[in-house]
């Protein structure tokens, strides 16, 4: 599709997606796009970092574009490319483009999965620059004022491997995500799936006990995406340890003893 | 004539039992035993009497006189023999005949509902780890009690009915002594207050009951579930007026064991209420000597790791006589973890200081200020407190490894089980020699190394571009051009227009483990150091991350493993001599050198880890007992331990030039996983070769 064709409006949020926030996030992601820095969002899976990205977008009326990255993806998949139309050449914006050229919130979810080659196309965005250089056109785009770069990574996962470069991260505002304290996860379960907020606090003690065996056995504890989940089923009427043996237990972990494991604390739990 | 049935059994258990008989000891009364028995239960006891005589004749002869009797009851053989043996492993013949002696656990009639530590200490260590606090190990113990370091718990559990219920009574039990620990029962002030009392042990007995109560109060409010386990015991127990207003009071959430201490006085004279199953047993000598132990050790590696931490600060701050850094610390929300905040400025403290901190916190509930003063940077040699990932949980293995030592399980496939611990691994330097093997086979070799270099170096990582792709980067302007032409003459156009970058990128780690025992003796040997040198080249020109590792056994006391380059210095100098130095040695016992390089081999990180065994013979070791670690017994351990490696992601591969290899090798490694070569010659020609076809 030509670029000036294109109709951000499948890219807005028209309502409020539940985000419970827990210090100053809301003011400071706020703060930070006002003045055209970029943000680095840091934090296990299942914290609430994507939720916390479109309820802003919600917050401050941008249009939202989400690109999960992976390690095939080039930089074309970021900019954009040249399609062949019925014996005719068209350039079509990737993601990233659109968003700096119509003014959007472009995030960049879990970053350190894109190899190196391909994260430095953001750096000229990152920085006072503010622009895009389009190599296959020959140009550069100078990114609207509403353009906003978001990126998010996990630095849980203990791989060298997967670490942003310096050069990268130190052009962020960085701000770190972690599991809410009890009463406040047990409320956005409650709030999220409907389930009371007595369950929601065991389903909250028993997540912390899995938190426990990352490192030992475990890669990541259970998150808050997987208590909503089990939360939800709950409510369906499955009972508490049918609920958690398939929303969390078998999520976490292939490794039969591990299971077994689990099984034994979410029996101690409920 | 046709032998009689007892005829058979008699010949059979003699000769199975022979080293235990003598002139007045004969196999007759085990046959009359058996005689009574069904042909079932026969059965059973056929299946664990060679397997235990092959491990003491003289067990097996006291299980043939013993235990058919027993059978009527339906014990669980396999778990109750399987403890004898594992009791005979770790104490001698003498306890396992004790135990043998006792019977099943539990008693008469209900041994099918018993619970074993054996089967459950994986799943019951996972569970104290998920409860958090300090590191703990579960060990079996004569009665359950804490250490605060140790779990110490009865080797069986046969309280209820139901093998399931024993289970949880094993939770409870568990969750008890995590709790014991974890919640302040023992402080260095306890033998204090217990001498303000007239008999110091009567009034521990009663504290520990007390505290008991105040335990079982938090566990219930933290661990519903488990408490509903606890619950009928509970209700079951009988007390005295004054211990259940006791009770009620310690189960106030904001019950502490001052008010424990404050209760003893009162109940001093009562009769204490007897304990629950799930209950330790009323000692504490042993918390507090693992006390005194580890506040003195954790506080000197807290103040080397500070030290340290203060002298790899960037820029090194210039000293400053009149200025002492100053280190403070702020509880976090949990009450477990620690904010560490240098003249104002935030700290981010390694893990072992988070570790360290959160020991210390529960052991104290604040960290003492003389804990924030530094002390030198390696200033003297602090002994090492973690063992690596994958050795056994035992506070033993864990100072062993610290000194290269490790201890790993082996498969006994009689008894489908591991004996535990079996085997001593042992880390040893290979004696240099200065002979340059690196040039001599270089320039032996020089056809072969020229082809090395050439086709390894077209294996290194790089980009290549994928023409006529359907999707891709950009435009392939040749397809393009072609396809327009075919429009213009009325073809259809095509579809792949585009190419793309294909990105290919070497993520692997390699570990040679080279056979050094004494059948490689004379060239073979030469032909293997000259083979460990070409692939150690050619992996250089690839760029593959590699380490090289030679093993040699004599028993299962005695398996050394010899460093020739490891992960850790890829251009070690010295690694030629270390090539030059291997020498053959004594045996093969192949499962615990597979153990010990899965471990290794682990801890990189990498997309594929290769372990590849250059050997030429099966698995084989001298052992003074049972046959020896050879035939059947040493395949299925070598096959289980290859099994271990394969789960934790590591594609094993095997490099051999024994021509009955091709026997046993597809049990081992699966059919296309190795490699036999007819002469040992063809071993550095070929080696680059097969390593190439692996991994690409």
């Amino acid at each position: 599709m030509p670029a000036d064709t294109v109709t951000m409006e499948p890219y807005r949020i028209l309502d409020e997606p539940y985000f419970e926030p827990l210090g100053n996030e809301i003011d400071l992601f706020a703060a930070a796009c006002e003045h055209r820095l970029p943000i680095l969002l840091k934090g296990p899976t299942g914290c609430g970092k994507s939720r916390f990205v479109e309820h802003m977008a919600w917050r401050l009326r941008r249009p939202l574009i989400t690109v999960s990255c992976h390690e095939d993806m080039t930089t074309s998949d970021l900019v954009g490319r040249y399609l062949v139309i019925g014996g005719e050449t068209l350039w079509q914006d990737g993601p990233l483009t659109l968003a700096v050229r119509h003014g959007g919130i472009c995030y960049l979810d879990e970053i350190v999965e894109a190899r190196k080659d391909t994260t430095v196309v953001i750096h000229p965005l990152a920085d006072d620059r503010r622009m895009l250089p389009m190599e296959k056109r020959g140009t550069v785009l100078r990114a609207a004022p509403e353009f906003c770069l978001v990126i998010s990574y996990n630095p849980g996962y203990q791989s060298l491997l997967k670490d942003l470069k310096q050069s990268t991260r130190q052009r962020f505002v960085a701000m770190e995500f972690d599991y809410p304290p009890a009463r406040q996860e047990a409320w956005i379960i409650h709030k999220e799936s409907g389930l009371d907020q007595e369950r929601a606090a065991a389903l909250v003690q028993f997540a912390q006990l899995t938190r426990n065996l990352k490192g030992n056995g475990l890669e990541e504890g259970a998150s808050t995406r997987l208590l909503v989940h089990a939360g939800r089923l709950m409510l369906a009427g499955l009972s508490p340890t049918a609920a958690c043996a398939a929303a969390i237990t078998q999520a976490l972990t292939d490794d039969a003893e591990m299971i077994a494991a689990i099984r034994a604390l979410s029996d101690s739990i409920f | 004539m046709q032998p009689s049935p007892e005829d058979v059994l008699e010949e059979h258990l003699e000769e199975m039992l022979q080293a235990a008989l003598s002139s007045r000891r004969t196999v007759l009364p085990i046959v009359q035993i058996l005689s009574r028995c069904s042909p079932a239960q026969q059965q059973k006891m056929l299946h664990w009497l060679p397997i235990l005589a092959r491990i003491n004749p003289e067990l097996a002869f006291q299980c043939g006189m013993r235990v058919p009797p027993l059978l009527d009851q339906g014990p669980d053989l396999d778990g109750w023999l399987g403890m004898v043996i594992d009791r005979y492993d770790r104490d001698g013949l003498q306890q396992a005949l004790a135990l043998l002696r006792d019977g099943p656990p539990g008693g008469s009639g209900r041994s099918a509902e018993t619970a074993f530590l054996a089967e459950m200490s994986g799943l019951l260590h996972t569970f104290v780890t998920a409860l958090g606090g300090r590191p703990l190990q579960l060990a079996e113990g004569e009665q359950p009690y804490t250490d605060t370091e140790t779990l110490f718990l009865p080797a069986a559990l046969t309280l209820t009915g139901q093998r399931q219920e024993n289970g949880r009574l094993y939770h409870s039990l568990v969750a008890h002594l995590w709790g014991l620990g974890r919640f302040g029962t023992f402080f260095p002030q306890l033998p204090q207050w217990l001498a303000r009392h007239p008999d110091p042990e009567r009034a521990a007995g009663c504290y520990l009951a007390l505290e008991a109560y105040r335990v079982d109060a938090i566990l219930g409010r933290l661990l519903p579930g488990l408490a509903r386990v606890m619950a009928p015991w509970q209700a079951a127990r009988p007390a005295s007026a004054a211990w259940q207003q006791a009770a009620r009071a310690l189960a106030a959430p904001s019950a502490s064991r001052e008010e424990s201490g404050a209760w003893i006085e009162r109940l001093y004279d009562e009769p204490r209420p007897p304990p629950l199953p799930f209950h330790s047993a009323p000692l504490y000598r042993p918390a507090l000597l693992a006390l005194q132990n580890r506040l003195e050790r954790e506080k000197t590696r807290f103040r080397t790791i500070v030290g340290q931490m203060l002298w790899q600060r960037e820029p090194i701050p210039l000293p400053d006589p009149g200025h002492e850094p100053h280190l403070e610390w702020r509880p976090l929300a949990d009450g477990l973890t620690v904010e560490l905040s240098l003249d104002g400025q935030p700290l981010l403290p390694p893990q072992e200081l988070h570790n360290l901190s959160r020991s210390i916190l529960q052991d104290l509930g604040h960290i003492p200020p003389e804990y924030l003063t530094a002390s030198g940077a390696g200033g003297y040699a602090v002994h090492a407190q973690t063992a690596p990932a994958g050795s056994p949980h035992t506070p033993a293995a864990e100072a062993a490894s610290a000194s290269g030592i490790h201890l790993y399980d082996e498969w006994d496939f009689h008894r489908a089980d591991y004996r535990k611990g079996w085997c001593v691994l042992k880390e040893c330097s290979i004696q240099p020699s200065t002979e340059p093997i690196v040039a001599a086979t270089l320039e032996k070799y020089g056809g072969v190394w020229q082809v090395i270099q050439r086709s390894f170096a077209l294996l290194r990582g790089g980009d290549a571009w994928l023409r006529r792709q359907a999707q891709g980067d950009e435009l392939d302007m040749e397809a393009l051009v072609q396809a327009l032409v075919d429009t213009r003459i009325g073809l259809e156009m095509g579809e792949r227009l585009y190419r793309r970058r294909q990105r290919y990128e070497r993520d692997v780690a390699t570990l040679l483990l080279v056979d050094m025992s004494g059948s490689t003796k004379g060239w073979i040997m030469r032909a293997i150091q000259e083979s460990v040198v070409l692939l150690c080249k050619a992996l250089q020109v690839l760029g593959d991350r590699h380490a090289v590792y030679g093993f040699s056994s004599r028993t299962r006391k005695h398996c050394e493993w010899y460093a020739i380059q490891s992960f850790e210095h890829p251009d070690d100098p010295a690694v030629e001599g270390r090539i030059a130095g291997i020498l053959p040695m004594e045996y093969t016992r192949m499962g615990v050198f597979i153990r010990h390089a899965t471990t290794l081999l682990n801890r990189q990180e990498a997309k594929t880890r290769l372990l590849i065994t250059l050997s030429d013979g099966k698995p084989e070791d001298y052992d003074g007992f049972y046959d020896g670690y050879r035939g059947q017994y040493a395949i299925e351990d070598t096959r289980k331990a290859l099994i271990e490696a394969r789960r934790s992601g590591i594609h094993p591969f095997c490099i051999t030039i024994d021509s009955e290899a091709r026997d046993y090798l597809p049990r081992l490694y699966g059919p296309a996983r190795f490699v036999v070569l007819d002469d040992v010659r063809q071993l550095p020609v070929k080696i680059a070769d097969i390593y190439r076809r692996l991994t690409t």
